[in-house]
């Protein structure tokens, strides 16, 4: 597809809030281009899906490189649960084929629903233990210990350094290998079953995670998206102004996130849940009663 | 220098670079001249899709000046499964 201007234009437009989102929540937004490009500007699926892709390493590197410098984000964390994420990731897109892809989406469904409510309910609580230091009083795991993974960063909506300490590292490890997995199997970023991971099980407040999750991002998705521009498959003029777009927005949802309240950010991030939760039911639906759910 | 000093200079400089391309991109394709538009996007989706490799890559160097080896070695792993998925990713 040759885009014209207008088009051109339009998608810088679109996708500044996507990146703005993206980067507020940590999730790479691959999810939401993708049907932004074909739905809105007739862009055919398989262009929209690698344009996707390196859109996606856009915000990771975008909002990653402002969160460093902020000093949210967790680089040894990160890389240390990227290497069972990229892991899951090869083995989910080999066993592809194996496993219906509708009893995937289901099951995802099930796991954004429940993640989605219970970020929501205890966003108040964790706002608490970020007041009071809960986050430092958890007992570091050897794993985490040994390999320095606890850390702290500054807080801008409480002003106050928020020291954390890594537990459950094993847990955390698996569990970033199912959350590979599943984004091999269905080509989504992974982004929203990252953030959890480390929020959740391994005792890292949400913006550290949000941080981590962008970090993280950026590396995963970088080695699909080169394999894709070295078989010629990226509209790279496409690229252009989504990734121009994108950029943008991440830039101002980097600016903004660590002054948001952990309450609202968590609430934020589990309203993105509960709607990803349903995209993914609505799919699931589809594939196994053909019945066609609103918005999808 | 810290190792989050290292990986947050690399991404700058690769965003940066590629987002300049992108525009002079941008700019080539409202001018009218398409040959170059391509030629310049895909240099730039190019720069901006290697900036994580190349992080990661200086990251690891950076570990292995502080004889960090736990850190290297994860860094390495993390490396080595990269290539791994990009030279999968061709061959299928």
């Amino acid at each position: 597809m040759i885009p014209n201007v207008v088009v051109l234009l339009g998608i810088i437009l679109v996708m500044i809030p996507v990146g703005f989102l993206a980067a507020l929540v940590g999730i790479g937004g691959g999810v939401v281009v993708v049907p932004l490009l074909t739905v809105l500007f007739g862009v055919p699926i398989k262009e929209a899906v690698a344009v996707g892709i390196v859109t996606v390493v856009a915000t990771g590197i975008t909002s990653a490189s402002r969160y460093l410098k902020q000093g949210l984000t967790n680089v040894r964390l990160g890389l240390f649960l990227n290497v069972t994420t990229t892991l899951g990731a090869i083995v989910g897109a080999l066993t592809a084929v194996a496993v219906p892809s509708s009893v995937l989406y289901l099951a995802l469904s099930a796991v954004l629903f429940y993640v989605g409510c219970d970020q929501i309910l205890t966003s108040k609580a964790e706002a608490e233990r970020i007041k009071s230091g809960g986050f430092k009083s958890v007992k570091e795991d050897c794993l985490a210990s040994m390999l320095g993974l606890s850390n702290a960063y500054y807080d801008l909506a409480v002003n106050k350094e928020v020291v954390y300490k890594v537990t459950r590292s094993h847990l955390g490890l698996m569990a970033s290998f199912v959350a590979g997995f599943f984004s091999g199997m269905l080509g989504i970023g992974g982004g929203v079953l990252k953030v959890p991971i480390m929020n959740q099980i391994m005792n890292v407040p949400l913006k550290a995670a949000v941080a981590t999750s962008k970090f993280m991002i950026g590396i995963t998705a970088s080695t699909a998206a080169l394999v894709y521009l070295r078989m010629g498959k990226v509209n790279t003029v496409l690229a252009t102004a989504t990734v121009l777009g994108i950029s943008s927005g991440a830039f101002m949802g980097t600016k903004v996130m660590n002054r948001v309240g952990t309450e609202k950010l968590k609430a934020i991030f589990g309203t993105v849940l509960l709607v990803f939760g349903y995209l993914m039911l609505a799919k699931g639906l589809y594939q196994v009663t053909g019945v066609k759910l609103p918005g999808v | 220098m810290r190792v989050e000093r290292v990986a947050q200079r690399i991404l700058t400089f690769g965003l940066v670079l590629s987002l300049v391309l992108f525009m002079c991109s941008l700019i080539s394709f409202l001018a009218g001249l398409t040959g170059y538009t391509e030629k310049i996007s895909f240099i730039a989706a190019v720069v901006l899709v290697l900036t994580p490799l190349a992080m990661v890559f200086s990251v690891m160097l950076c570990l292995a000046g502080k004889r960090d080896k736990a850190g290297f070695v994860i860094a390495l792993l993390v490396l080595l499964v990269m290539l791994t998925s990009i030279l999968m990713g061709l061959g299928h």
